[in-house]
This record gives C-alpha cells, sequence and structure tokens, in this order.
C-alpha cells in the first residue's frame, strides 16, 4: 500500500555530484496508509512475533499498553521515529535493501534517542552476495530549513569516519543473536581485504511539502564531500505535522485489533 | 567463522603483508604526531575506515576463538598484538573509532594478546579521562569493569549488575553493552551479560 501511495522517482538528470530521487505521495492518504503506517511504528519498536507470544503468556490488553507507553510522545522524537520509519520502508521496497537490525527495537523508551548513524541497509544481489552497504543518516522537517541536509551530511561523514567499524560490529552482534544467516555475509564484508568499494552514504530527507527548497540539496553539494557515492532522497509530503501525530496517537488499539 | 573453506580467518589475516603494512603505516603516523605535534603530509595507503573496519572484525573473530575453543586463542597472539597496536594508533590519532572506543578495543585485543599489563593501563586511561562529549558513561564503566576484571572477572561482573541495578547505565547498556562487553569479557562470560538484561 504503501507503495501505491509514494511515487519514488531516481532524477536523471541532476546537478548535484550526488544521486538524488524524490517521493510524493502519488494519491490521496486513506485510512489503510495510517493503518500500515501505524503498523510499521508498532514493529519498529518490536516484531510481530514477540508481540504474539507477548500476547500469549500476557494477554492482548498488556500487549497494547506495552505498545503504547514504547511509543514516541515527544513531537521532536515522534517526528524523527516517523523519518527513520519511512526511510527503512523506502530502502526495502523502492531500493531492494534488507535492513535486518532497526536500531528503534533497542531504545529502552520511545524519547530516548540512540547515537550513531540512524539505518545501516545490505543489499543483496545474486547468490545473496553484498552488493552494497548503505549507511543512512534521516531528517524530517514540517517547518523551512535548508541547512538540515548538509548538517545530516557532516553528521553522516562524522560518524563513518569515526563509528562506521562500531556500528558493524553492533550489527554484526544483532545478526548473531538472531541467528541471521546474514551474519556471515557482514563479517565477510568487514573482513575484506581486497578492500571492494561497496559502501553508500545516504541520506534520507522527509519534509513539508510545501517548505521544501531545492536550496536543501545546493547546501549538501558545497559540503567536503567524502570519496564514498553519496545518494539523497527527498520525500515530500503534505501535512506532516498531521500526519506524524495520527500515526502515532493511539497506536496500539487499531493496528492490533484488526490485525488479530 | 571460516573462510576459504576451513581456514579461520585470522590465520589468513596473521600472513597477509599487506594488513601488516597498514598497521605499521597506522602505528608510524602515530608515533610521528605524537613526537611532531603533527601528521607528516605523506601518502600515507591506508585508509582509517578500512583498517578500523577489518581490525573490528578481527576483534571479532579473536572472540570467537575465545568463546569456542580458548586453547587456539595463544596461535593468534601475534595478529592479536597487531590488531592491538593498531586500535592504540587509531585512539592516538582520533581516527577509525572514537578515542575510548579504540581504547578499548586496544585494551581488549592486548587481552586476547595475552598482554594484560598493557590492556589493564589502556582501560585506565580511559577512566581517567572521564567522559566526553563524544563518549558514553558506558565506555568509561567498561574500562572500570576491565580494570576490575584483571583481578576477577567474577568481580566484574557483579559491578557491572550492580551497576545497572541503579539505572544510571541501563540505557546505555542497549546501545552499546554486548559490543563492549563481549569485548571486555570476551572469555566466556556473554551469559554474565545476558544476566545484566534480564535484570
Amino acid at each position: 500500500m504503501l507503495e501505491s501511495w509514494l511515487s519514488f522517482a531516481p532524477r536523471s538528470d541532476c546537478p548535484y555530484s550526488f544521486q538524488v530521487a524524490d517521493a510524493e505521495p502519488s494519491r490521496d492518504l486513506v485510512d489503510e496508509d495510517i493503518h500500515e503506517l501505524k503498523s510499521l511504528a508498532i514493529q519498529a519498536r518490536f516484531s510481530l512475533d514477540f508481540l504474539e507470544l507477548a500476547a500469549e503468556k500476557l494477554g492482548w490488553d498488556a500487549v497494547k499498553q506495552l505498545v503504547q507507553t514504547s511509543q514516541p510522545k515527544l513531537p521532536r522524537t515522534r517526528r524523527g521515529a516517523f523519518g527513520e520509519i519511512l526511510a527503512i520502508e523506502g530502502l526495502i521496497r523502492f531500493q531492494g535493501y534488507a535492513v535486518p537490525v532497526k536500531k528503534f527495537r533497542f531504545a529502552v523508551t520511545g524519547d530516548q534517542t540512540l547515537p550513531g548513524m540512524d539505518v545501516v541497509g545490505l543489499q543483496l544481489g545474486e547468490d545473496d552476495k553484498l552488493e552494497n552497504v548503505c549507511f543512512i543518516e534521516c531528517k524530517l522537517r514540517t517547518g523551512h530549513d535548508t541547512a538540515a541536509a548538509s548538517q545530516a551530511y557532516v553528521q553522516l561523514r562524522n560518524d563513518y569516519e569515526s563509528r562506521a567499524a562500531d556500528i558493524l560490529f553492533y550489527v554484526a552482534a544483532r545478526l548473531e543473536e538472531q541467528g541471521n544467516p546474514l551474519l556471515n555475509t557482514v563479517l565477510e564484508y568487514m573482513r575484506d581485504r581486497a578492500n571492494t568499494d561497496l559502501d553508500i552514504l545516504a541520506i534520507w530527507l522527509t519534509w513539508e511539502q510545501t517548505n521544501w527548497s531545492e536550496t536543501t540539496l545546493a547546501n549538501v553539494n558545497d559540503e567536503d564531500l567524502l570519496p564514498v557515492p553519496l545518494q539523497v532522497t527527498a520525500i515530500r509530503l503534505p501535512e506532516l505535522e498531521r500526519l506524524t501525530d495520527s500515526v502515532f496517537t493511539d497506536i496500539a488499539i487499531a493496528p492490533l485489533i484488526d490485525d488479530n | 567463522m571460516t573462510t576459504n573453506g576451513n581456514q579461520n580467518p585470522l590465520e589468513a589475516l596473521q600472513t597477509d603483508a599487506s594488513f601488516a603494512r597498514d598497521v605499521a603505516q597506522v602505528r608510524a603516523k602515530a608515533i610521528l604526531t605524537e613526537l611532531t605535534g603533527g601528521a607528516p603530509p605523506y601518502r600515507w595507503s591506508y585508509t582509517p575506515t578500512r583498517l578500523s573496519r577489518h581490525s573490528s572484525a578481527a576483534l571479532w573473530d579473536l572472540g570467537s576463538v575465545s568463546l569456542s575453543n580458548l586453547d587456539r586463542i595463544s596461535e593468534f597472539e601475534p595478529v592479536a598484538r597487531q590488531i592491538a597496536q593498531a586500535w592504540e594508533a587509531f585512539a592516538k590519532l582520533g581516527e577509525g573509532a572514537t578515542r575510548h572506543t579504540a581504547l578499548l578495543n586496544a585494551a581488549a585485543a592486548y587481552e586476547y594478546a595475552g598482554y594484560q599489563a598493557n590492556a589493564a593501563c589502556l582501560s585506565k586511561l580511559v577512566i581517567g579521562e572521564g567522559p566526553s562529549e563524544t563518549e558514553t558513561d558506558f565506555q568509561q564503566l567498561c574500562s572500570a569493569l576491565y580494570a576490575a576484571s584483571v583481578h576477577s572477572r567474577d568481580l566484574a561482573c557483579g559491578f557491572l549488575v550492580a551497576r545497572a541495578a541503579h539505572g544510571k547505565v541501563i540505557g546505555r547498556l542497549h546501545v552499546v553493552g554486548s559490543i563492549a562487553c563481549s569485548r571486555c569479557f570476551g572469555v566466556g562470560t556473554r551469559r554474565s551479560i545476558f544476566f545484566v538484561w534480564l535484570h
């Protein structure tokens, strides 16, 4: 459904020294879309398997309470979480990435912000061969802010240079806990002495449609860019503030009742 | 945990001349920086992000050996020492990782290499420097744990549980807990760490 609501298009003619993709709604938002977004917000914090198991032991009422109390409450963290959720789904559905470790699940409370880059995506080719490792920083803005994307790049560049090895170790540790077969893929990539260039930096911007300005991208172009490919995705949505609030309001009720 | 069939990746790294060259370069750069106050403008051929990634993977592999077959860890003493030296140099240069993370990694690698005194000195260095804007309290805690673990691993784990119970560091545990702890306590203590999670 997200795929039918958002249309995603890479820019063919781009004046910047990085790739740009745009995403905008191709139709009005319907209740099913909100339902899906709420469901994604729940799954950003908990796996459905875990919730089912918890419901077996504790009952759905307790699970709903758990889901509700674990969601971000502050407007700032809600928006940050929403931007990350959209980026993860965009990476998976539009760009074919796997995002096996969702950072938001490791926050103790919904409003806790965790250090380091927001998302690590793995793009697998034939025979599950690793083709790209994407390090992603997300920004969401409801107002005018032409500096946010370049700030995101600086943050991403610093994290890539000083934390990437640590973050990959963290990803590997989580994959080991999950028993995820991608663990060996990640370890092989970390060990690769042939130094194959698989790394990509990416910025996912979620912006209030009416407040978008191309200067935002031009400012990124003025930064001291690393010799690592950069991709910027700009999602422009109408009434973003209201949308974010509606996704996190009464979050535990609708999706869980409908799904079960 | 193997590459090329049954070969342990550490065996490959141990005989990898290019890895040895990279480590030699980063060490030389760190020493020259310390002596002259700045890195000489040589054309260093190593890439910090890559070398730190390789060193991170090697630390993972050392941890895996220590957990699965501790008797074999001494076979990898040379490469463990190289990795420790690389992380120590990264800490001095501020490359590849934040300073305290690099120092902790160096301490862990020295521990695997059997250089406990070096490990203890580095972890005490982290404690002595105190938290910074880019480092977490948890890294301080791990250093304290590490220093304590030189005398008694059980004591260290007990300390971790006590601190976690006070709730001061529980928020950080999720983020860096298993990373730092598996580094600091690579020798068969992951169960102790899970004890923390459950409390």
